[in-house]
């Protein structure tokens, strides 16, 4: 239905190519070890990415932001839906929550560590910790708002609390569900990086500092360029999901009311 | 259905001493007591800000009584009971938009337990049907206008099958075309599923087309002024009926009624010549 190639995208795709374009010709100008021409930076990707190097690398890193992820989005929407929809519970939790949330995720990661150890576990949990936040509260958020009238409908009809819940707020809630979600995933896509960085053997930090530290310039531009394509396209995976799950809502705010 | 007919029918719901003060201790319903008759069309009319949602979300146990009680068959209640079923006047936020016509209509049935899978479809196709919107079952609340959202919402209260619809100024945010179309519809409804209507509204003349009695409100905290019987010709017609000239009795009379109140507030800005020909609506009294 939709062409690929329309106005906007053309004038896109025009931007990129004259940034590579002007990137190129400064780095052959300048001719530095630290900033090599994109050619060379594209033929060290091509050859490093389409190579066994992704399984061993950029793998166990999807892996473990998956797992945590998904972690995150269970815990994050549980308890967001909890808080959401009871005062006393809101009242009794949120200033915890806002002082943990208030806590950089990264600086919990030598906590990790040092309970936990450098394995795998400690990277899903440092994930989890970080991109849980902007999901519980968006999904508190979301549920705390459900219009009165919607929830007077509901008790209207005879609805349990619990029916309640499951037909009226989790549904009402879902358009804040998903932004939270789409946030949490770009502060999972960091904590990755990070906590691979600091304690680990394999993954995409890992390789990207140690092809810093071993000088191997090309190799740590590409994997910085390999994090930036799998970004984009792990955000427009979602973003295409939650238009077809979200259908609903988009039709509805496009539209005056 | 004829007016004296209903009359005669028995009492279904008897709301007595009603009164409802807010936690912040602000006395909304001072002293309402009313009752509705079997099949009747009541209307609750007074000036806008008087309580009337706060009203009916406390007749149908939406909202606890701070005194008096609301009997339904003689019987009191404290829960909404599944008898009576409130249309709110915002469609917008009481329909379900991530459900289509259809999935709005089937929603209260879903839980029933004492009509099968087949019965809940019937129902709710042929409430659907009487709201005139067949051709729209598939489609979501936010693709129709506004008096079809609202038309959605009546369909959705009339499948349920309750004996008494609840009415909060249902009409109140559509244009006036839709508005007596919508009016009609009740009428209609009233009539084939038998439902007793009982509506508020700040607007005058539509209570007086639509009821067989009216009730009509103070300024809050507000209390009943008087109830008044509308005896007009059944059944109703948008045209002859507002033509009658009991028609504009009545709705002089009630007017009259509100209007001396909000009079009796504003003489002391408003010239005395210029006073006694001013109504709600600005019209001019004849």
């Amino acid at each position: 239905m939709k062409r690929i190639f329309n106005r906007g995208n053309a004038s896109a795709i025009l931007t990129v190519v004259v940034l590579l374009a002007a990137w190129e010709i400064v780095a052959r100008i300048m001719k530095s070890v630290y900033v090599p021409p994109v050619s060379t930076i594209a033929t060290t990707f091509v050859h490093e990415w389409f190579s066994p190097t992704f399984g061993q690398q950029a793998i166990p890193s999807l892996y473990r932001m998956v797992v945590g992820y998904f972690f995150a989005s269970v815990v994050g929407i549980t308890i967001g839906i909890v808080i959401g929809s009871s005062k006393a519970m809101y009242r009794l939790l949120d200033p915890v929550l806002q002082f943990l949330r208030a806590i950089p995720p990264t600086a919990i990661i030598p906590v990790g560590i040092l309970l936990i150890g450098i394995g795998d576990q400690m990277k899903m949990v440092v994930i989890a910790f970080g991109s849980m936040w902007p999901i519980l509260i968006n999904t508190a958020d979301g549920a705390r708002l459900v219009p009165a009238e919607r929830l007077d409908t509901a008790r209207n009809f005879g609805l349990t609390p619990f029916e309640t819940l499951l037909r009226v707020i989790v549904p009402s809630a879902t358009p804040m569900i998903a932004a939270g979600m789409r946030t949490g995933l770009s502060i999972a896509f960091i904590m990755i990086v990070v906590s691979e960085m600091i304690g680990s053997t394999d993954g995409l930090g890992y390789y990207i500092l140690s092809a810093q530290r071993t000088f191997a310039i090309p190799e740590m531009y590409g994997g910085i360029a390999l994090l930036a394509i799998l970004g984009y396209l792990l955000n427009a995976g979602f973003v295409w999901a939650e238009h077809r799950v979200l259908a609903w809502h988009y039709g509805q705010t496009a539209r005056p009311v | 259905m004829s007016s004296t007919l209903a009359s005669t029918n028995e009492i279904i719901l008897d709301v007595d001493g009603l009164q409802k003060r807010y936690s912040d201790g602000t006395l909304a319903v001072q002293e309402i007591t009313l009752d509705v008759r079997a099949r009747e069309f009541v209307s609750i009319v007074g000036p806008s800000g008087c309580g009337k949602t706060t009203l009916l979300k406390t007749i149908c146990a939406l909202l606890a009584p701070t005194q008096g009680e609301v009997k339904l068959h003689g019987r009191k209640i404290s829960e909404p009971p599944p008898q009576m079923v409130l249309v709110f006047q915002d469609y917008a936020r009481s329909l379900f938009p991530w459900l289509t016509v259809m999935g709005n209509v089937m929603f209260p049935l879903k839980r029933r337990r004492d009509m099968s899978a087949s019965e809940k479809e019937s129902a709710a196709q042929r409430a659907i049907e009487a709201v005139g919107l067949t051709r729209f079952s598939k489609h979501f609340p936010w693709q129709l206008s506004g008096g079809m959202q609202q038309r959605v919402a009546i369909a959705r209260a009339v499948a349920f099958r309750p004996e008494i619809l609840l009415l909060d100024e249902p009409f109140a945010s559509v244009d006036a075309l839709t508005r007596a179309d919508l009016e009609d519809l009740t009428l209609h409804l009233r009539d084939e599923f038998g439902i007793t209507m009982l509506l508020v509204t700040h607007d005058i003349d539509e209570a007086v087309y639509l009821s067989d009695r009216v009730f009509v409100l103070s300024a809050p905290p507000s209390t009943v002024l008087e109830q008044i019987r509308i005896p007009l010709q059944q059944p109703r017609d948008q045209v002859r009926t507002r033509s009658e000239p009991g028609f504009l009795e009545l709705r002089n009379h009630i007017h009259g009624l509100i209007g001396k109140r909000k009079d009796d507030a504003m003489k002391s800005f408003v010239l005395p010549e210029a006073a006694p020909t001013l109504t709600l609506e600005g019209e001019t009294v004849p």
